[in-house]
């Protein structure tokens, strides 16, 4: 790949340009849909706009030496891995993304959680602390159901190349490992009713309880980024392209949004769950998964 | 099931809240902010009395007294109105109006102590800058 198309695929499309409205289009769905479920009227199409340019308007946070630097540095990684995470979905397999593996991507969409918890850890809010705690608890439950359903879909197609896993083949171990992985976006974009680690009502926000100013604009978009990136990563791996560009296109937004409005949904219709009923919950599925996958490798050796 | 039999009327009834600026239509027994009739008013105090948030106050003066009311303190329990002995307090049943400053709702009667109680600047709510 020419490094011009790989600086305007990482600039232009899939990449900032397009990733960041793209972000405020899905925080906007997912506000909305939960409003309309509690029977409000939710936020204008503008309103994660206006909220991030009216936080980067708010006087920022005044910390000096390696704490400040790492605190103002931890949402500025997260956007950029979450950019570069983007960059590598493979939306046109042939031509589009960067050619990259699965591997990377996986690692990419992992670190802002990681960014996340040491965000909490360097802000030493008890709060912060408490928030990151519970992130690695449910990140290490979550993420053993994760990364075995990923294993699945990449043995089960004998490639870990994004350009060729995506060419979707109706495999039960690919709908069944893309199944698991939907289960666990949740518990990544701390959605109810994993959403222990910024249970607003116990801990304020987790982590980012210190944040303010344009730090905390950049994790709102992250947010978003992230939800861009799972919802993709998800729907570039299952639906079927046509071969023509615009109709691709048009299918990959539309299934990214009907799981945004899934998730949204089950986040509304849900309470959110103990931290030890939740990493109960990801350990029972990841040993279900792993029976399943082992199972299916013995059965399907030859 | 019955939280998604409940969100499925929820998106089926649509939205109860609506958008700024506008507002809901006002129910019937709408408390709004309480008017007092300064010609039935005894001055009696009463309702300072039952004022669980002081926002009335009356003031005792040699000839006569100030009835004061603010509407930024009020909580609409009518309390007030429903212990006035004359019934010279109602309450409106219209929203109060938005206002930008602190105490901008403010409003008093002064009455004097005659015979019977003459009203001298009864009427139209006015903004005071304060009572002391």
């Amino acid at each position: 790949m020419q490094v011009t198309t790989a600086i305007l695929r990482l600039l232009i499309f899939p990449g900032l340009f397009f990733a960041v409205p793209a972000a405020w289009l899905f925080l906007y769905i997912e506000r909305k849909t939960i409003a309309q479920m509690q029977q409000r009227i939710g936020p204008p199409l503008l309103q994660p706009f206006y909220d991030f340019v009216k936080l980067l308007g708010k006087e920022p946070l005044k910390l000096g030496g390696i704490q400040g630097l790492l605190m103002r540095a931890w949402p500025a990684f997260s956007v950029s891995v979450l950019i570069a995470a983007l960059a590598l979905i493979p939306v046109f397999p042939s031509k589009g993304g960067f050619s990259g593996d699965l591997i990377l991507l996986i690692t990419l969409l992992e670190l802002p959680s990681m960014f996340y918890m040491l965000a909490g850890f360097t802000s030493r809010s008890i709060y912060g602390k408490v928030g990151s705690m519970r992130e690695a608890s449910l990140s290490l439950s979550s993420n053993l159901l994760f990364l075995t359903a990923v294993m699945m879909i990449a043995v089960s197609a004998h490639t870990f190349r994004l350009s060729e896993l995506a060419v979707p083949a109706a495999s039960p171990a690919r709908w069944l490992g893309l199944a698991a992985i939907v289960l666990c976006i949740p518990a990544k974009l701390r959605l109810n009713p994993f959403s222990t680690s910024s249970a607003e009502q116990e801990i304020y926000s987790g982590p980012l309880t210190e944040y303010s100013g344009s730090d905390l604009a950049l994790w709102e978009l992250a947010h978003g980024l992230e939800w861009l990136a799972l919802s993709g990563f998800v729907v570039s791996l299952a639906f079927p392209r046509t071969g023509f560009k615009i109709a691709d296109a048009g299918i990959f937004a539309f299934l990214c949004i009907a799981l945004v409005v899934l998730l949204a949904t089950v986040a509304a219709a849900t309470a959110r769950f103990t931290i030890d009923r939740s990493v109960r919950f990801y350990w029972r599925w990841s040993v279900a998964l792993a029976v399943v996958f082992l199972v299916s490798a013995v059965v399907f050796k030859g | 099931m019955s939280i998604l039999r409940l969100l499925i009327n929820n998106i089926c009834d649509g939205s109860i809240t609506l958008p700024y600026p506008e507002r809901p239509p006002i129910q019937s027994a709408f408390r709004g902010m309480v008017q007092n009739a300064p010609e039935e008013c005894t001055g009696c105090g009463l309702c300072a009395y039952v004022c669980t948030s002081s926002a009335i106050t009356v003031q005792r003066a040699a000839d006569g007294f100030r009835w004061s009311y603010d509407p930024g303190q009020c909580t609409f329990c009518a309390r007030c109105t429903q212990r006035c002995p004359k019934g010279s307090l109602t309450m409106q049943e219209t929203r109060p109006p938005i206002y930008q400053q602190h105490g901008g709702l403010k409003q008093f009667h002064d009455v004097k102590k005659k015979k019977k109680a003459a009203v001298i600047s009864p009427g139209s709510p006015q903004p005071v800058e304060a009572t002391s």
